[in-house]
């Protein structure tokens, strides 16, 4: 015995529809198996006339029972499966009575399908309620482009929205149309089963929207993940979109904080684990909105220079964030993001802003919160977020800031 | 309008209880006899027969009297003969009605 499996190109609920499919395909030889939701299995035989009929289970949870399978026999119907709220029958004798002759009957048959799609209709539309209002919640929120790039995963969750929004309509529509069936046999109205089927990959494109969704939140991150790295400073011989912290740390006695510095011995993974917090770094990833964003640690000390807390050694800091946006709209968005987001979370006691205006950047913005400076700066779709705690001045360092960008950007 | 159930028995449940209101019989047989009462006129399909043999039961039209390996077998409740008996009445006047003609 040879079986197939096809994906079937038209919704269960467009009942004649599906049977006249079923039928095309026994007069090709494939008669029908068992349906696990859109699959199909067939086995191949010789090619045969076959009627297939599609009827509303009354338990959804059991088999149809014997009396009825025996009355289904005499007559001619074949008992094949149960598919969701259906079972399917198959007759290959031309002169077997139609399974239904009285349409007041048939319509009293499709009163727990509808109760069915009436209920799970009710609860999809709480569900997209609480869940959709609870997405669309956090999403907008909370600072929707500078999480997106910053931790990737909320574009692809958003894709839920519109997919769960396809499958409540789905449910509408199948309930409208079970109900309308309903209400014709009830009106004394037969259905005519010679429905036409003709292939269309139309059809199949529609089904498969919801699996080109999820493929993306499958891949979105999976990918993010692969093109993510780290390394420590010294070890990464390119170009930077930034200013090395020696820029604006000019005294002799200063030097860049490496791996050496550790108070425990060097461990690569180690110094990986905790590069972000101790020693220089720089990191790389990828996200659908930002195709480019480099985090760039840099620090270093002067033994015997007092820091601003009076401590022996006095240890500068240049921390940037470099997104490189798809469009630029985005990367608007982003800068006021950015500057919203790393002076309000922070909490700061005393915040002085100074809007660059004579500088090449598009737009930039100079920001003294207690004893930190930073630079939040847009070049089209380029998008650079600079935190310096030191004792230099960093709006010295600007133009140096705007040439690394722009090298950057042509290496 | 859809017709409500048993406000007005359907044609095939008319047929369903007439078959009963002669003998104890199981699903196969009403068929049978439906089909030669009528000379073929008409035919009552399983899930129709099915469906209206549940719900029958269901409502104590009818009742089930004996098992024979996957066939049950049934017979008409005092609610079914009456039922049965109301519908034929009204048929007779209907059709009493036609033939007086217009008053």
């Amino acid at each position: 015995m040879r079986f197939t499996i096809r994906l079937m190109p038209i919704s269960i609920y467009e009942i004649t529809k599906v049977e006249a499919y079923f039928s095309h395909m026994a007069s090709k030889g494939f008669f029908v198996k068992k349906i696990r939701g859109n699959l199909v299995t067939f086995e191949k035989g010789s090619s045969e006339k076959t009627q297939y009929r599609l009827e509303p289970v009354k338990n959804e949870y059991e088999e149809p029972e014997q009396e009825m399978l025996l009355y289904y026999e005499e007559q001619g119907w074949k008992y094949i499966c149960k598919t969701g709220f259906f079972y399917l029958y198959q007759s290959t004798r031309d002169n077997a009575t139609e399974i239904h002759t009285d349409p007041f009957i048939q319509g009293e048959t499709f009163a727990h399908l509808n109760k069915k799609l009436q209920f799970n209709f009710g609860i999809s539309i709480v569900g997209y309620l609480i869940f959709g209002g609870f997405l669309l919640y956090s999403s907008f929120h909370y600072y929707l482009v500078y999480f997106n790039v910053k931790y990737i995963s909320s574009v692809s969750n958003l894709i839920l929205f519109p997919l769960y929004f396809f499958g409540i309509i789905k449910t509408l529509w199948d309930y409208r149309k079970m109900k309308k069936l309903k209400e014709q046999l009830e009106s004394g109205i037969k259905v005519i089963h010679n429905g036409s089927y003709s292939p269309s990959f139309c059809e199949y494109f529609v089904l498969a929207i919801p699996w080109i969704f999820i493929l993306f939140m499958v891949a979105i991150p999976r990918y993010s993940s692969n093109t993510y790295w780290e390394k420590n400073l010294s070890a990464y011989a390119g170009k930077l979109p930034t200013i090395s912290i020696k820029a604006l740390e000019t005294s002799p006695d200063f030097s860049v904080k490496d791996s050496s510095d550790f108070s425990v011995e060097y461990d690569s993974n180690l110094a990986t684990k905790f590069a972000r917090e101790d020693i220089s770094y720089i990191s790389y990833h990828w996200s659908e909105l930002a195709p480019d964003v480099y985090y760039i640690g840099d620090q270093g000390k002067i033994e015997g220079k007092e820091s601003t807390d009076q401590t022996e050694t006095y240890e500068p800091f240049l921390e940037t964030e470099y997104y490189r946006m798809r469009f630029q709209f985005l990367a608007k968005v982003l800068y006021k993001e950015l500057l919203d987001n790393k002076l309000h979370r922070n909490h700061y006691e005393k915040i002085q802003y100074h809007e660059l205006t004579q500088v090449e950047f598009d737009e930039a913005t100079l920001v003294l919160a207690d004893g930190s400076q930073m630079l939040f700066a847009r070049i089209g779709e380029k998008v650079v977020f600079i935190q310096y705690h030191g004792q230099k001045d960093l709006e010295t360092a600007i133009d140096q800031i705007y040439k690394a960008i722009i090298d950057f950007e042509k290496a | 309008m859809a017709k409500k159930a048993f406000e007005g028995l359907t044609e095939s449940m008319y047929y369903i209880l007439m078959a009963f209101s002669k003998e104890e019989m199981c699903g196969m047989d009403v068929t049978q006899y439906i089909e030669d009462k009528t000379k073929g006129r008409v035919k009552i399909g399983p899930g129709t027969l099915y469906t209206i043999l549940a719900r029958f039961e269901e409502e104590k039209i009818i009742e089930e009297t004996a098992v024979e390996g996957r066939k049950r077998i049934y017979r008409i409740t005092e609610r079914g003969v009456q039922m049965y008996e109301d519908e034929l009445l009204r048929l007779k006047t209907c059709i009493l009605d036609s033939e007086e003609g217009d008053l």
